[in-house]
């Protein structure tokens, strides 16, 4: 079931953070970041979550809690109304606290709402940046669920360790399992305990869909599966959460 | 020469067309080292199969356990098929159905009464059915990492199970009695019965042996509070002691479950039970279409007959042993942390300084690609038609593993 106040940390941590890239990577993307410079802040509720999205000369930082003086104050009073606006479903629009006349920072935010929205579900896009998203997307996602979901926290308690999520000879996402504590961050790890490697950016865009049968798919070695798969066991269950949450 | 997997490939690649997973469940290869590993057979005899693509393989699988006196194993076969013959599925049942109740209640030592199904999980649920039934009590305490089948009481966290589906599941650790004595006291007059294994064999990390008095205490505090006290002995069963493992660890459980080794490999499961429980067992339904088959039957007596008759657990201790020390000093002489845990007849190995794996799967790839069919995940078990040879040869195989596990780690 979904749990709103994890969707909403799942869109704060795992969703943003592809902006990052998308600046990055896109050149589209990029010419819109450079038209403008400041801080959003996204806030859920008095005591929720806050992650401050920073554009600076093309540039897209997103960091947790609230970082400087952001220019434009997005308050959502609910992780629903914040999940509604990601999602586009319902109601879900934030309370502008800050940064009604700072109109064009927020312009330049949809624009580049609408450039990843493009590249992760229109037709043809360009499929390496498409799989890196994802697979941004899918690790810090799994960490999140991890950390906040209470049944699922249980269950990453029982493992310690890395997780290294990777295309083969392309991107990847390292998720760091440590009690209490689980982070998420791109590229190889040094040693990680558990290497789950997908032959192809393809095969990759299918699991990401849902249209692979995973065990299958290691057993036709067009995915490796190495290490600790007790840690595997219990990441693919966090793994078939991710898209309970972003379906 | 190396081994390959052509065939087994080809015919995975078509089995996966068809068949979600390829191969389903825990005969699933992912746990192997795909691409090292054969997936399918073409024949089995003794302690010995070979595969799709020829390679013979001296097997420490036996089928997840089932196979005990080895495959194809002529009495065992000859004594199903007779009975094949003279029908399968009948109302009225055979009376096969009374001669190997009365075998259970002979050769196990909690057995007062005996009944029959197909596999373990339909006596592990038989016994949740009937913990509830005697006192009207819903609570179940199971161990952490403790396995007791598939269905939805006894899995955890999987698609498709639900909160709901364990709301009454209580978890504690396996061999502490001080936590088990807590969860008795925090649900006073709620807990219908603990199911556990005679010992700790979970997935994924070496096994724990009681520690002495565990079980004696557990009794006790079962006893005390009207707990009904039940051991999965589908695993372990037969290995270790004919008359059941707790027999072996020195305690009475009120129900136990049976199936695995019980027939050599033909589908049949036992739950037996004590005296206490006859009457519970009397008044709850619980069925199946294949339970009361005969020649699954047949097999068990025969099976049972023949592992009474030359001792197999005494012969897969002995083997066990034998390949515990060859392959533990084989690991030093690399100097390689390398331990067996649990019983000789069920061990389980891991590299003691590793946590993750690579070096067991990197020993268990090499010893397949060399005929030598071993788990690095799971325990393995030994069957009485492993013979001294196969043990030699194994021991073999492994020296030359374990070097290239030492040239790789370095230690």
């Amino acid at each position: 079931m979904r749990n709103e106040d994890v969707l909403a940390r799942i869109h704060l941590d795992a969703v943003l953070s592809n902006f990052e890239i998308l600046a990055q990577e896109d050149p589209a993307a990029n010419a819109l970041a450079r038209a403008w410079n400041g801080n959003i802040l996204f806030a859920v509720g008095i005591a929720g979550p806050r992650t401050t999205l920073e554009i600076k000369n093309g540039k897209i930082k997103v960091m947790t809690g609230k970082v400087g003086d952001p220019g434009i104050v997005l308050f959502f009073p609910t992780a629903r109304l914040l999940n509604n606006m990601f999602t586009g479903t319902g109601v879900g629009f934030p309370v502008p606290l800050k940064g009604l006349t700072k109109a064009k920072g927020l312009f330049v935010f949809m624009k580049l709402a609408k450039r990843m929205e493009a590249i992760l579900k229109g037709e043809n896009p360009p499929r390496d940046l498409k799989a890196k998203l994802l697979m941004n997307t899918l690790g810090r996602s799994i960490a999140t669920i991890a950390a906040h979901e209470p049944e699922s926290k249980a269950a990453a308690l029982s493992i310690r360790g890395v997780t290294e999520l990777r295309i083969k000879n392309g991107p990847a996402v390292n998720i760091t399992f440590a009690g209490e504590r689980v982070t998420a961050k791109g590229g190889n790890a040094p040693d990680p305990d558990l290497i789950m490697e997908f032959g192809t950016p393809e095969l990759f865009l299918d699991l990401a869909d849902d249209k692979v049968d995973v065990f299958a798919a290691i057993c036709l070695e067009d995915m490796l599966l190495q290490g600790d798969l007790h840690m595997g066991d219990v990441v693919n269950t966090f793994l078939d959460k991710v898209g309970v949450y972003l379906q | 020469m190396a081994y390959t997997f052509t065939r087994s490939k080809e015919l995975f690649q078509r089995a996966a067309k068809v068949i979600p997973q390829g191969i389903y469940g825990h005969f699933n290869p992912a746990t192997t080292i795909p691409g090292s590993y054969p997936y399918f057979i073409t024949r089995a005899k003794g302690s010995h199969f070979w595969d799709v693509d020829g390679n013979e393989y001296i097997d420490y699988v036996c089928a997840y356990g089932p196979m005990i006196l080895g495959y194809a194993h002529d009495r065992v076969d000859e004594a199903f098929a007779r009975q094949a013959r003279n029908g399968t599925a009948t109302m009225p049942p055979s009376t096969l159905l009374i001669e190997l109740a009365e075998k259970m209640v002979e050769v196990n030592d909690c057995a007062d009464w005996a009944m029959f199904a197909k596999n373990g999980a339909d006596t592990t649920t038989w016994a949740v059915v009937l913990a509830r039934g005697y006192k009207r009590r819903n609570k179940i305490v199971l161990a952490n990492g403790g396995y007791h089948g598939t269905q939805s009481w006894a899995g955890t966290n999987h698609t498709g199970i639900t909160p709901t589906d364990r709301s009454d599941i209580i978890m504690v650790p396996f061999g502490d009695l001080e936590a088990f004595q807590r969860v008795v006291e925090e649900n006073k007059g709620q807990i219908a019965g603990a199911m556990f294994t005679p010992y700790h064999h979970p997935v994924f990390e070496p096994q724990v042996l009681p520690a002495p008095g565990f079980w004696q205490g557990m009794r006790r505090i079962c006893d005390e509070n009207d707990i009904v006290l039940i051991i999965d002995d589908v695993r372990a069963g037969w290995r270790l002691d004919i008359k059941g493992s707790a027999h072996y660890f020195g305690f009475k459980p009120d129900l136990a479950c049976y199936c695995k080794a019980i027939a050599n490999g033909y589908p049949i499961s036992a739950l037996v039970g004590t005296e206490k429980m006859r009457m519970v067992a009397s008044k709850v339904f619980q069925t199946g279409s294949y339970w009361n088959n005969s020649p699954e039957m047949a097999a068990a007596l025969a099976c049972i007959d023949e592992m009474q008759q030359i001792d197999a657990a005494g012969i897969c201790n002995a083997r066990g042993a034998q390949l515990r020390k060859g392959l533990e000093e084989s690991a030093a002489r690399h100097g390689l942390q390398f331990k067996m845990s649990g019983p000789n007849a069920i061990p389980f190995m891991h590299f003691t300084n590793e946590h993750n794996f690579k070096r067991a799967q990197l020993f268990c790839k090499e010893c397949s690609l060399r005929g030598v069919y071993f788990l690095w995940h799971h325990n393995m078990f030994i069957s009485a038609a492993h013979t001294e040879a196969d043990i030699q040869k194994t021991i073999e195989v492994a020296d030359e593993a374990f070097k290239i596990v030492k040239e790789q780690f370095g230690g």
